[in-house]
């Protein structure tokens, strides 16, 4: 049966690209989920996932092959891992993995490259 | 000339360069100033007003008089550009040449030309002010001049974090960077030269009994070593801004030959934890009578360019000042084997004991000989007046320490009688301190503690345990300094860039400038490129004395970034071309340029225009065409760029009922409604639909351009106004790809790849819901925004290009195809459908006819406001459709519309246009706009009028709505 392709957001950007002490590849970051917990149901989503604490501003913690990354008060993304069955019933899920692309900057000249890129 | 066996670049490779088209030799090190004094040449420009000539004053960046042009950047200071190989340089100001330059006469007529002549000049006849005065002073003002041919400046931009940033290279700056380097903060140490040392480079005074220099390298040879620390010369910080960031211009590649691989500058933001100034001070010239001819510099830098270039202005140097300062140039410079003529100084105390010259103290320099170039000072004293030949004339009135970045943020620096000098304000800039010269420490030994105290004390706010203390021995006698001194007579500079003289300044009282900052503007002093560097505190003494105040109530003008010019392609680094503003690109981006659509841009997002086919010509043609296709067969569009917005939570229902005028907690799950968004103030925000996906999901949609604002609505909403909601929002806009597909065929390609029963009966109009589309989890949407039946698809943006592609050529097998935003435009303008150019911020649901969304049962945003009764008026403007009379009539959008027999002014003004299309449906131009009492008024004729265009037709007034109104089409 006939099926959809799925192209990356890299799509014709010829990576990877190397130049001079640089190199950028594309990464597939796998699925991700942003999920908020609902007033109160805190301790019910920490119990889905395992037990396991919630990330605080500026973390990132790891959950399983996953990581939990914090991104906005009372919310934080799960990346890497489908999230437990269930937790739509505490907190908002919501899919975010095909609004990122992820790329890894290496090499010598990464640090140089970055903080031509970095917002003030 | 070439003072031999001195200075720091003995034995450097051969530079050659020209100069006014003449070739001259230096060496690798040289700046074009040094190279020039090494070659003999004294004159190396002309001055700004009275054009009189006139050679290098200083040996940094405070330079008011040799500025050139190189390589077509106007302004640089000779000074601070380092000679490369092949570098060509050109005199400013000057025609036809510096050696003989015609509006010289000015300086003839100095006595008309005073300051604040042209506040009583060029008054008559009035007629002449902007034909003939404005454009000559404009060609005649300015010293360089713009290249218009020449290209943008490579520049780039960057940014940088450290814990401590020093700002300085100098002894004080070199001691703590080492100090604050080897206690492992992450160290930036900045330095406009091109070599790092400041003063230790340009004295011979020993650091551990050897020459200064040494010791330098060898701080720099450890810190280059340190992984902690960051050496960046040839960067000038320019300003200190809020939030510990720092401004910095870094000179990349302006001291080599262009090459297209690297950029000319670089526009540091860096942001340090906390920072030292270690600027140094700058020596302040004296006023006397012909104090700037070529030939007369600053004491300091007569050393400089002795002991670190190894070059001399002249054979027979002459000293004049009044500190012990100056007296290490007469020493230095006999040292060398250069002939002193005498050591001039106004204290009578002063003296010399042993010396090997002349020294004549209590006296002063009274007139200077030598047009092109110095030859003779005449000096006044206690024996008399003498004539003495000199062609270098060292002079010091002081040092002022260079407290500026420590004013950046507002405050003023503190007069001290004892130093005869401002000093930096404490806690000017609560996160850096001052240290060493900038600080009024003036002694070698002082600096290099003061460094090592300041970088200590910041290190302990950081939590750093400071090393102990590892400084050189060096010399600690503060130099003895007298009074600031006017030498009577006439043509004593002060600002030497701006030609203002002393005379100006007490002129500026006498005309009642008295305050600073108004002498400042009335004289232009401290207005030009160099903003006074040299000249500020000379003239606050000056004012001061004419004044009969003193100098501490006189004060400065306000300090302000940036410390020396910066270019503006530095500052905009990066923002031209597509560099200006990020390109948001939709899934089908490809396809669309691979179908030669045109794009366009709709906020940041590109979106096309239309599809042309091969024979069309026009974007007519096309969007006429593409309209026809999807109301007869069936056209296909990305609409991914529609903010989404998802919303889940015990309390999303509450939360849409206060945003939305209109009810959404009626809304079944499967249904999609269109809502409309008020402000505050009662007026129209945004217009939108939203789909119920589940119990307590829902997913809203928002025009293009307003996606974020919304989304920042309703941040504020669930943060501020009504943090009890227990609900979430969330952006999915990038998330879901999704397309319209629209026409009288759209269901028979939708249930080709959706799976699932969209009969009308399971899936009417304005249902949703979620269903594989091809196999992946999608959602399917039964809304139009064309009027006809419609369906939009949206998948996970991976498939998005994918889809696209499919459902086009789907399309194509059924006589449709794709379309853009033109014939999207026609489709809706046919249906009614507003769109922002008709919620434009000032009309409200009343005048676009949709009063009665607006709840009567329950409270929103903007509600009470929109009950006001200004709001509800009869007489206000309202929605209404407009056709031509005539079947070739002409409507343009913004166009005004009048009763047909009132002239068109503006009282009669009853409305206007703000969308219009041709409708190839209809066969005639279309049009959407607002009229007084426009519901009472269909049938009526008016006449639009568009002046700017030239266009007025007679047009029917109509309902909104010019196609299908009970929207048959739409239920299938």
């Amino acid at each position: 049966m006939a099926r959809l392709i799925a192209t990356s957001p890299f799509e014709g950007l010829s990576l990877p690209l190397a130049i001079g002490g640089a190199r950028l590849s594309a990464v597939d970051p796998g699925p991700a989920w942003s999920v908020a917990p609902f007033r109160g149901h805190e301790a019910a989503v920490s119990r889905l996932l395992g037990g396991a604490m919630l990330p605080d501003p500026g973390q990132v913690l790891a959950w399983g092959e996953g990581r939990m990354i914090w991104v906005a008060p009372g919310r934080f993304l799960l990346a890497g891992r489908p999230p437990p069955e269930g937790l739509s019933a505490h907190a908002s899920v919501v899919e975010q993995g095909d609004g990122l692309a992820v790329a890894v900057l290496e090499g010598s000249a990464a640090q140089d490259v970055l903080a031509r890129l970095r917002p003030p | 000339m070439r003072v031999a066996g001195k200075g720091l670049y003995q034995g450097a490779p051969p530079v050659s360069f020209r100069f006014d088209g003449v070739a001259w030799h230096g060496v690798e090190g040289d700046t074009l100033a040094s190279a020039l004094l090494g070659e003999g040449v004294r004159l190396m420009g002309r001055s700004f007003k009275y054009h009189r000539p006139r050679g290098v004053l200083s040996a940094g960046s405070e330079e008011p008089n040799a500025l050139v042009c190189v390589d077509g950047v106007p302004n640089t200071r000779a000074t601070m550009q380092e000679i490369w190989e092949g570098m060509e340089a050109t005199s400013q100001n000057a025609r036809p040449s510096l050696r003989f330059d015609v509006l010289a006469v000015n300086d003839w007529l100095a006595p008309f030309i005073g300051a604040g002549f042209y506040y009583k000049t060029f008054m008559w006849p009035r007629s002449f002010w902007e034909r003939v005065y404005e454009p000559l002073i404009r060609r005649a003002a300015g010293l360089g001049r713009l290249d218009p041919s020449a290209g943008p400046l490579l520049c780039e931009k960057a940014w940088a974090f450290c814990d401590v940033l020093v700002i300085g290279a100098g002894p004080a700056g070199l001691s703590a960077a080492l100090a604050a380097g080897r206690a492992g903060a992450r160290v930036i140490l900045a330095d406009e030269g091109a070599r790092m040392g400041g003063r230790l480079l340009a004295e011979t005074d020993p650091l551990d009994g050897q020459p200064p220099h040494l010791w330098v390298e060898r701080v720099l040879a450890e810190l280059v070593q340190m992984p902690n620390v960051r050496l960046m010369p040839r960067t000038t910080v320019t300003g200190v801004h809020d939030g510990g960031t720092f401004a910095a211009l870094e000179r990349v590649s302006l001291h080599r030959a262009p090459r297209a691989d690297l950029p000319r500058e670089c526009f540091w933001r860096i942001v340090a934890r906390r920072a030292v100034l270690c600027a140094g001070a700058i020596e302040r010239p004296l006023p006397f009578p012909d104090n700037d001819r070529p030939g007369v510099m600053l004491a300091g830098a007569v050393r400089a360019y002795l002991n670190h270039w190894g070059v001399a202005a002249g054979r027979r140097v002459v000293v004049f000042g009044n500190n012990d300062d100056a007296h290490r140039t007469a020493r230095d410079c006999h040292a060398a084997g250069l002939t002193v003529a005498a050591l001039v100084d106004s204290r009578p105390e002063a003296a010399m004991p042993g010396a090997p010259f002349p020294v004549l103290p209590g006296a002063r320099i009274a007139g200077t000989r030598g047009r092109l170039g110095l030859s003779r000072v005449t000096v006044e004293g206690p024996q008399g007046r003498q004539e003495i030949e000199a062609d270098v004339l060292a002079v010091s009135g002081g040092w002022s320490p260079s407290v500026h970045l420590a004013c950046h943020l507002g405050a003023r620096p503190v007069w001290d009688d004892r130093l005869q000098a401002f000093l930096p304000p404490p806690g000017g800039v609560p996160w850096m301190t001052v240290a060493g010269a900038a600080a009024g420490e003036f002694t070698t030994a002082g600096c290099l503690r003061d460094g090592w105290r300041a970088a200590s004390a910041a290190l302990a706010d950081l939590g750093l345990r400071a090393p102990d203390p590892d400084l050189p021995e060096a010399e600690g006698q503060a130099p003895a300094q007298g009074p600031f001194i006017v030498v009577e007579g006439r043509r004593q500079f002060v600002d030497f860039q701006n030609d203002v003289t002393v005379k100006d300044i007490r002129l500026a009282v006498q005309e009642g400038f008295c305050s600073v900052e108004h002498m400042k503007r009335y004289t232009t002093l401290g207005m030009a490129t160099d903003q006074g560097k040299t000249g500020n505190v000379p003239a606050i003494a000056i004012l001061s004395e004419a004044l009969g105040s003193p100098v501490a109530a006189t004060g400065t003008t306000t300090f302000r970034p940036p410390y020396t010019p910066v270019s503006i392609g530095a500052m905009g680094a990066g923002g031209q071309g597509m560099g200006f503003a990020p390109r948001r690109l939709t899934t089908s981006h490809a396809a669309c340029l691979d179908r030669g659509a045109p794009m366009i841009e709709a906020g940041l997002w590109y979106r096309p225009g239309y599809f042309p086919r091969p024979g069309e010509t026009t974007w007519r043609q096309s969007c006429d065409r593409e309209v026809t296709m999807v109301r007869q067969a069936v056209g296909v569009a990305d609409v991914s760029t529609l903010g989404k917005i998802d919303i889940q939570g015990p309390d999303a229902a509450a939360l849409l009922d206060f945003v939305y005028c209109n009810t959404f907690s009626t809304l079944p799950v499967g249904r999609v409604r269109y809502g409309l968004m008020l402000r505050e103030d009662g007026h129209v925000m945004d217009d939108g639909t939203t789909a119920r996906l589940g119990g307590n999901r829902y997913i809203m949609t928002t025009t293009t351009a307003a996606a974020g604002q919304v989304m920042r609505h309703l941040d504020f909403v669930t943060q501020v106004l009504r943090p009890d909601l227990d609900v979430h929002c969330v952006s999915v806009t990038e998330q879901w790809a999704q397309f319209s597909v629209a026409g009288p065929r759209s269901r028979d390609l939708v249930q080709a790849v959706v799976d699932a029963d969209l009969s009308d009966a399971a899936f009417p109009y304005m249902a949703c819901a979620e269903a594989p589309v091809m196999g992946v989890p999608g959602r399917v949407f039964r809304i139009s925004f064309s009027g006809e039946r419609a369906y939009e698809l949206a998948v996970p943006a991976r498939y998005g290009a994918s889809l696209y592609r499919l459902l086009v050529a789907y399309a194509e097998s059924l006589g449709g195809g794709p379309y853009g935003m033109e014939a999207l435009n026609v489709l809706r303008i046919e249906k009614g459908y507003i769109t922002h150019a008709e919620i434009h911020g000032r009309t409200t649901a009343f005048d676009i006819g949709m009063e009665r969304m607006v709840s009567k049962t329950k409270d929103c945003i903007g509600w009470a406001a929109s009950r006001r009764p200004g709001l509800l008026e009869a007489d206000r403007e309202q929605l209404v459709g407009l056709r031509p009379v005539a079947q070739d009539g002409v409507i343009t959008a913004g166009a005004h519309l009048y009763r047909r027999e009132d002239p068109a002014t503006r009282l009669n003004g009853q409305g206007y246009v703000t969308s219009a299309c041709w409708s190839p449906t209809l066969g005639r131009a279309l049009g959407l706009g607002f009229l007084r009492r426009g519901r009472e008024r269909h049938g009526e004729v008016v006449r639009l009028v568009d002046a700017m265009r030239g266009v007025e037709t007679l047009c029917e007034v109509t309902d909104p709505v010019f196609l299908d109104p009970k929207g048959e089409r739409l239920r299938g």
